[in-house]
């Protein structure tokens, strides 16, 4: 049976794929997403490891090259297409979030 | 340099990791497990430890280099690779985020590549096991078949010893595991199991060196390594031959202690020492005076068991077997005879043969033609036999 594919992305997913716009090895993702997020969210070596193996075998990434035993991925354009889809998910989320908060606030 | 105790299977790894967590504040770092279960620590500033589950599909595949260099470039020194489990440590100085950091793929990995796996194999294992055990008891029992010499091996005390923690361990696993697996689905995430885990995983280290041990029994039994005394039959091999005098040494019945000529060669002494019995066989077929003379055959077994539950074991099974045919000379149809002046005593074959038991001695006697409830030949066979009165 065929895996099923991701449909929605949790923060961490999320946060490794929007790291991979631009090609970078493991720890580099790491490195990446504590720096852009302010430490808020940290990814565990396993827990990238995992997740660089799903994207991978799902098509959301690439593997450019190893240097020095390092492995580099890069999004495919399928992983540019699932970031997107999230992002703007988020967007709309955000969106009607403050649509009724703005909204009672104003009531207030 | 401190010693502790870390007998921790990766299914419940977690426990593991709690263990480690708990050396921390004392400034205790772990620097390696020996022999599987010793761990040696060292003194370190903020010490930090992870315990990881090792999802390789063979154990004998070598560690994934990949996850290693990058659990590395993050600041975790990979310790050793443990029975599924992967030992890590903070390298000096750093301050690396946990391995695992999202609990829901860490319990959906733990379910799906681990736990369920274990489940199916453990209980493929159990049937087996059961499958084995059915075959065992098919080849050894019934009629001719013989278990008295199996259950007095040394190797069959440390099965049965290796058996019983097995048992206690299976079905407190079968107790423990499914409780435990519920309460991480609950709460979707690996937990740490509770304290009957270390005794769980303690009983399973218990295992090896018993099944070791156990083995180097049963080589040292296959080689002969156990064997007391062996005298084997002169006619085959005149080199073997066993004299009277030799024989008499051991508590064993011959043809002069009940009046009969002394056969030429056909004498034959055997001997086996186990940490349960020391066993003695002895035969001897010797020819009556005269042309129309029967010939006698002489037999006595004799088995000095540990401890009186054996012997009256062994008391039972023997009379069992040798009713089924488990005997040389035929089938032994037993009857009680309480007048003997033994503890236990049956006689068959109009008092031709004698199985008795006076405390740890089980013996059987035996001389074809021969009537041994005399209590003239009593007193002999119990004085041969080394035996006290009852």
């Amino acid at each position: 049976m065929a895996r099923k594919k991701l449909e929605t992305l949790t923060e961490q997913m999320y946060y490794v794929l929007l790291s991979l716009t631009k090609e970078r090895h493991g720890y580099g993702i790491m490195q990446y997403v504590s720096q852009l997020t302010g430490d808020r969210v940290t990814i565990g070596a396993g827990t990238l490891y995992a997740l660089l193996s799903r994207f991978e075998e799902e098509g959301l990434i690439t593997l450019t090259h190893t240097l020095e035993g390092r492995k580099y991925y890069q999004l495919t354009s399928e992983g540019e297409q699932t970031l997107r889809g999230e992002y703007d998910r988020l967007r709309r989320q955000v969106a009607d979030g403050a649509a009724i908060l703005n909204e009672k606030e104003e009531e207030s | 340099m401190k010693l502790g105790f870390f007998p921790y299977s990766a299914m419940n790894y977690k426990a593991g990791q709690a263990y480690l967590e708990r050396m921390e504040p004392q400034g205790w770092r772990l620097r390696h497990v020996y022999l599987s279960c010793i761990a040696l620590f060292e003194r370190a500033e903020r010490p930090r430890h992870f315990v990881d589950l090792d999802i390789r599909q063979f154990l004998s595949e070598e560690p994934d280099q990949d996850y290693l260099q990058l659990c590395a470039d993050a600041g975790w020194e990979h310790i050793q690779t443990l029975r599924g489990m992967l030992l890590f440590r903070a390298a000096e100085g750093a301050d690396p985020a946990p391995i695992q950091s999202d609990t829901g793929m860490e319990w959906e990995r733990f379910w799906k590549r681990y736990a369920r796996k274990n489940i199916i194999t453990s209980l493929l294992v159990l049937l087996a096991a059961a499958g084995l055990l059915a075959l065992v008891s098919s080849l050894t029992s019934g009629p001719g078949k013989s278990l008295t010499a199996v259950v007095i091996s040394s190797s069959a005390l440390l099965y049965l010893v290796s058996l019983v923690l097995g048992l206690v361990s299976i079905f407190m696993s079968f107790v423990t595991t499914p409780l435990y697996l519920f309460r991480c689905r609950r709460s979707g995430q690996v937990e740490t199991p509770g304290r009957i885990a270390l005794l769980q995983d303690t009983l399973f280290q218990l295992y090896r060196p018993f099944y070791l041990i156990a083995a180097c029994v049963a080589l040292a039994e296959i080689l002969g390594m156990g064997t007391t005394v062996d005298l084997g039959w002169s006619s085959i091999n005149g080199e073997y031959t066993a004299t009277v005098d030799a024989c008499r040494e051991y508590p064993v019945v011959l043809a002069s202690d009940l009046g009969l000529r002394d056969s030429e060669d056909s004498r034959y002494l055997d001997g086996h020492r186990t940490l349960l019995a020391e066993f003695l066989s002895y035969r001897e077929i010797t020819e009556g005076d005269g042309p129309e003379a029967p010939i006698y055959i002489l037999t006595t077994e004799r088995y000095d068991c540990a401890f009186e539950p054996l012997a009256r074991l062994v008391f039972d099974l023997r009379a069992n077997e040798t009713r089924n045919g488990a005997f040389l000379w035929g089938e032994l149809d037993w009857v009680d005879a309480p007048g003997l002046g033994f503890e236990e005593s049956y006689s068959c074959r109009e008092g031709s043969y004698l199985l008795l038991r006076q405390g740890n001695v089980v013996s059987l006697v035996g001389c074809s033609d021969l009537d041994l409830t005399t209590p003239e030949l009593l007193e002999v066979i119990r004085d041969r036999l080394g035996l006290p009165p009852a």
